[in-house]
């Protein structure tokens, strides 16, 4: 272990003395090389003026406001400490000018989104099959998503659930907000792949959500407690609807506009008694009514089937559902011999007293 | 409402309200509705058979399609009823149709006991022919009954002691006890 005395080129925080540990040898080379320097008097050179920096970042050991002022090296132990205390004062301007950054990608963005809303136009005016109701969500959106989660901004791979559960806010978010209105416009529920196209097209091409990505950020809304929530139908389709839409409610609004239709005549004459068993609906009538996609409207008529709301009627203009006429709770369950045969027996010993 | 299905007699069968309901004529796949409707067609079937004095049935009888309705009950779906029909004791395959029981051969047999006491048959030798289609039978329920229930209701009153059956295939007799 050497110990050796250093003084620093003046100014401030002079160091008297240097601590110097070796481990495993070394020593003995060291001290050779510290006194061939002291001979070259090295430091001198260190007292050039530096090369002016520019931007932000400071070299270890060197303050970049003292450009003009002589600096100082300092090694061993204290050097390290004077490292990491640098690094600090470094990190907190960084962070300093991160926010600043921030700012003025903010007032960036809007020539972004403008963009963006540009691009949206013509690609309405050149687009075919794209509805004019898609089209104002699309503008919309575009604006109004110009910020949303990306892998990115969440810190990509390392973070995957950081991002699921962002993504999953955002798509809550997406769904329920009363500008856009998307639920609201879908009748309260949509697929989950007409959810997924709708909200990858509001995006704008750029930073798309992978389809099991978004599957299981959808499936984060329960335990996130979100007001969205997944529904997967019998048949394995999966919706996206309101968490107060339950299938009774669903029901009873089918119910009461199958109800309807015995008050109001049916546009050509019908071989039935319409004021007695209304009128069949199709699944497209349904849809139109309520607003659905045409899967959502099949799904939500085979769900009041299964409860027994509805029964259908397969004939040449296709399936059609109506109100349960055939059971309507009057049929007992049916009594097979057996049952008879103990019921009788039940009868007799109770006749006799027995039971 | 109800429809009507004109018989040679020109009495009508009044038809039940269901028959009037279109999707009354397809299966329907929810398993509780599908057994009320199993249950009201049967109910229909019998109602319409003793109404006719039908004794056979077959799975293609115009009853299945409502013309007026334009719609038919498929014969897989028939055969389907029939066979539950058949499950409730209300049936029975014969071939390619049905007897169909809306009195069953038991309650035939009752029938037939009460009958023969209340005639003073009794020890006396009747020939199926007589009962389906002799005089002494006009206006009783077994005129023009099907000659193979009749038997089925006999074999009834045999297993319990109360008749005796005897002769040729074609020219049987019975003995009441």
């Amino acid at each position: 272990m050497d110990s050796m005395k250093a003084s620093g080129p003046g100014g401030i925080d002079v160091q008297d003395s240097v601590k110097i540990s070796f481990r495993g040898g070394g020593a003995q080379i060291f001290y050779e090389r510290l006194k061939g320097s002291m001979t070259q008097r090295k430091w001198l050179l260190q007292n050039a003026p530096p090369p002016p920096k520019s931007g932000h970042l400071m070299d270890d050991g060197q303050s970049s406001s003292g450009q003009s002022s002589p600096k100082h090296k300092t090694v061993g132990i204290a050097g390290l400490e004077q490292r990491g205390m640098n690094m600090r004062k470094n990190n907190e301007f960084i962070i300093g000018n991160a926010f600043e950054d921030l700012e003025a990608l903010m007032a960036s963005a809007k020539d972004v989104v403008a963009l963006a809303e540009r691009l949206a136009r013509q690609n309405s005016a050149g687009g075919e099959g794209i509805s004019v109701e898609e089209n104002a969500i699309l503008a919309e959106s575009a604006s109004q998503l110009g910020l949303v989660t990306t892998k990115d901004i969440v810190g990509g791979g390392s973070s995957q659930s950081l991002y699921l559960s962002e993504l999953a806010r955002n798509l809550a978010e997406f769904l329920t907000d009363d500008s856009r209105g998307v639920l609201k416009k879908e009748g309260g529920i949509i697929t989950l792949v007409d959810l997924w196209a709708m909200f990858n097209r509001a995006r704008g091409g750029v930073e798309l959500v992978s389809p099991m990505d978004f599957e299981k950020a959808v499936r984060l809304w329960e335990s996130l407690k979100l007001p969205v929530r997944l529904r997967t139908f019998r048949s394995g389709v999966m919706v996206v609807q309101g968490r107060d839409r339950t299938d009774e409610t669903t029901i009873k609004a089918l119910l009461s506009w199958l109800q309807d239709l015995h008050e109001f005549p049916p546009e050509r004459d019908v071989p039935w008694d319409w004021r007695t068993f209304g009128q069949g609906v199709t699944a497209q009538e349904a849809a139109t009514r309520f607003g659905w996609s045409l899967g959502v409207a099949e799904e939500e008529l085979l769900m009041a089937e299964e409860h027994g709301a509805v029964c259908r009627e397969e004939g040449l203009e296709g399936l059609k559902f109506w109100i349960n006429y055939i059971d309507t709770g009057d049929i007992k369950p049916m009594k097979t011999k057996a049952q008879e045969e103990t019921d009788a027996v039940v009868r007799n010993l109770k006749e006799s007293g027995l039971v | 409402m109800s429809a009507a299905i004109q018989t040679e007699a020109g009495d009508t069968f009044p038809f039940p309200k269901d028959y009037s309901f279109p999707a009354f004529f397809t299966r329907q796949p929810n398993l509780q509705t599908h057994h009320a409707q199993l249950e009201k067609w049967s109910a229909l079937v019998l109602a319409y058979a003793h109404h006719h004095r039908l004794f056979r049935f077959s799975p293609t009888h115009p009853v299945f399609h409502n013309k007026k309705l334009d719609r038919r009950f498929a014969e897989a779906d028939v055969r389907e009823l029939l066979e539950h029909m058949r499950k409730d004791g209300r049936a029975e395959w014969v071939g390619n149709e049905v007897f169909v029981y809306w009195r069953r051969p038991e309650d035939w047999a009752r029938k037939l006991e009460k009958w023969v006491e209340d005639t003073a048959q009794k020890g006396h030798v009747l020939t199926l022919y007589e009962i389906t289609e002799g005089e002494a039978t006009l206006g009783t329920d077994f005129h023009g009954m099907d000659g193979e229930v009749l038997l089925k209701a006999l074999n009834h009153l045999v297993k319990r002691g109360r008749a005796q059956i005897f002769g040729q295939d074609d020219s049987l007799g019975v003995k009441f006890f």
